[in-house]
């Protein structure tokens, strides 16, 4: 344990050394919230509405800077770094070391996402605020939202090992991690609130896990009426926690069949 | 003019060589296509998602949200085709110090750059789009005059000088700065303005995309031009399209005069 926190703070000290390369967050992302009070303050009048699909305008505006948020706390590069280092042959050097693979990016992923939360997270919600301030944001909506993130950034985490992993059997995995990036994207609710989905499609999205990366969380960020409700809260943890769970058996089984068909390239 | 002429044979010539080369990788080929034609496609989608939900957008029907979308999608495919591949060429030159090649040879240097941009991961939305557009005339039972499809063209063609001028720009900033980090970024999220019609935006933003920047000639005004409801002011946006290319040429040669090689 100690190893790994000396790993995490290692890989800290490297990563606070690219902090500018967070801190353009402070362009990018206003940018996107400039958009879209454009495009929902018009569709809102034209709609005469004050609420479409259960969201006000300022939590459909801030959906999409929450969706931000979430990827803030929870990317990570885990799939391509396991490839890369397959192709380039230092995969090699990380098995011989007496730290496991798993905990290794584990360790890099965190002393990634505490970079970001300090230079991209923080100083983001506050330019955000000033531009649209978030009248329904409380102190519990935002601790539940930090709750659930925590547990979507250990679920993605293990999702993209298990994409990495496969590059032990395909070597380069970059049309995986397309498909990947796709695929959440539409049903984790990062492109569009999956209110705006057909119902029968958003009925098969509700049986992936994917909606716990994105969607519930930003539901809790937002406030949402159901999600005042600290049973439902109970049920989504439990349920972001068994697909954790299940993950992590799964990532151990697969690991195992995985080594035994390790050749590294080059070197 | 002559150099023009040398410049777009060079591209056609590093077009063939691109194309050969990356056709001899069949799957990776045609998986390169789908897999940017389902990227180009999330932000129609997500334009048609919210038009189906909500009332849409004020003076736009359901079909001619589609012929935006196709318009878009086309718009997507043509810039990355024709130079999407620059980004990554002009990064890679300047990290590694090898843009200093680039500039001994016997023509201008942003436009040898200018024209090794050929990207085939673009064909796909090319394709898609010429289809939506197609689809969505049919169903708006219109009939194209050749003054619509001139008109068309010619957006599209400013359009392109354009998007030359933000590519010249963004070269001339990865010079600046050697390592071109999120740069691209910042790029592609001002460039989404142009991605919805531009009666959403109110005030400077709104005047700026119609007049000094005008992100509107991309996609706007050619479904404009086709709808035949181009504003005539839409012809200033041409003039300033050839103001900004020559003020990026200008910023390009001024830091070329400063230039030191970096990397290497």
């Amino acid at each position: 344990m100690k190893l790994f926190f000396e790993m995490v703070r290692a890989y800290f000290k490297m990563t606070f050394q690219f902090r500018s390369f967070f801190m353009v967050s402070f362009i990018i992302d206003p940018i996107v919230i400039l958009i879209n009070i454009s495009l929902f303050t018009t569709i809102y009048t034209i709609n005469n509405a004050t609420t479409l699909l259960s969201y006000t305008l300022a939590q459909m505006i801030w959906y999409f800077a929450a969706v931000n948020f979430v990827w803030m706390f929870i990317f990570n590069h885990t799939d391509a770094r396991i490839s890369n280092g397959i192709l380039s042959g230092d995969i090699a050097m990380y098995l011989v070391q007496p730290i496991s693979l798993l905990k290794r990016e584990l360790a890099q992923t965190l002393s990634d996402r505490f970079c970001s939360i300090i230079f991209e997270f923080i100083p983001c919600l506050i330019i955000f605020s000033c531009i649209f301030f978030p009248d329904f944001m409380s102190v519990f909506s935002s601790l539940k939202f930090i709750f659930l993130v925590i547990l979507a950034f250990n679920m993605l985490f293990l999702l993209n090992f298990i994409i990495g992993m496969t590059s032990f059997f395909i070597k380069s995995n970059l049309s995986l991690q397309a498909l990947r990036g796709i695929l959440i994207s539409f049903t984790a609710g990062a492109f569009i609130p999956l209110e705006f989905f057909p119902d029968w499609l958003q009925n098969i999205f509700r049986l992936l896990p994917f909606q716990y990366l994105f969607y519930w969380p930003v539901q809790f960020f937002l406030n949402k009426e159901i999600t005042q409700n600290n049973l439902f809260f109970l049920k989504v943890i439990c349920i972001e926690f068994g697909w954790i769970v299940a993950l992590y058996v799964f990532t151990v089984l697969y690991w195992k069949a995985a080594i035994k068909r390790f050749c590294s390239v080059g070197g | 003019m002559n150099i023009c002429i040398d410049l777009i044979r060079l591209f056609f010539l590093q077009a063939k060589i691109k194309f050969s080369r990356s056709i001899m990788y069949r799957t990776d080929f045609f998986l390169g296509i789908f897999i940017s034609l389902c990227f180009s496609s999330l932000a129609p989608l997500f334009q048609y998602l919210l038009f189906v939900k909500t009332k849409g957008y004020p003076g736009w029907s359901y079909f001619e949200v589609i012929l935006f979308q196709g318009v878009l999608l086309f718009w997507f495919g043509l810039r990355d085709t024709l130079f999407g591949g620059i980004r990554p060429l002009i990064n890679d030159l300047v990290w590694k110090g090898e843009l200093d090649r680039i500039l001994v040879k016997p023509y201008p240097a942003i436009g040898i750059l200018l024209s090794s941009g050929f990207n085939y991961y673009g064909l796909g939305s090319i394709i898609a789009g010429i289809t939506i557009m197609f689809y969505a005339t049919l169903k708006l039972q219109i009939t194209y005059s050749v003054i619509n499809i001139l008109n068309f063209l010619l957006f599209i063609f400013f359009g392109l000088i354009l998007y030359m001028a933000v590519t010249v720009i963004y070269c001339t900033v990865i010079v600046i700065i050697v390592f071109a980090g999120r740069t691209g970024e910042i790029f592609d999220k001002l460039l989404r303005f142009a991605e919805f019609p531009v009666v959403i935006y109110s005030g400077i933003i709104r005047f700026t995309m119609l007049t000094f920047i005008p992100f509107a000639i991309w996609v706007n005004f050619p479904t404009s031009a086709l709808l035949g409801k181009l504003p005539v002011t839409a012809y200033l946006s041409l003039l300033f399209c050839l103001i900004f290319f020559g003020l990026s040429i200008g910023f390009w040669n001024l830091k070329m005069r400063k230039y030191k090689s970096a990397g290497g």
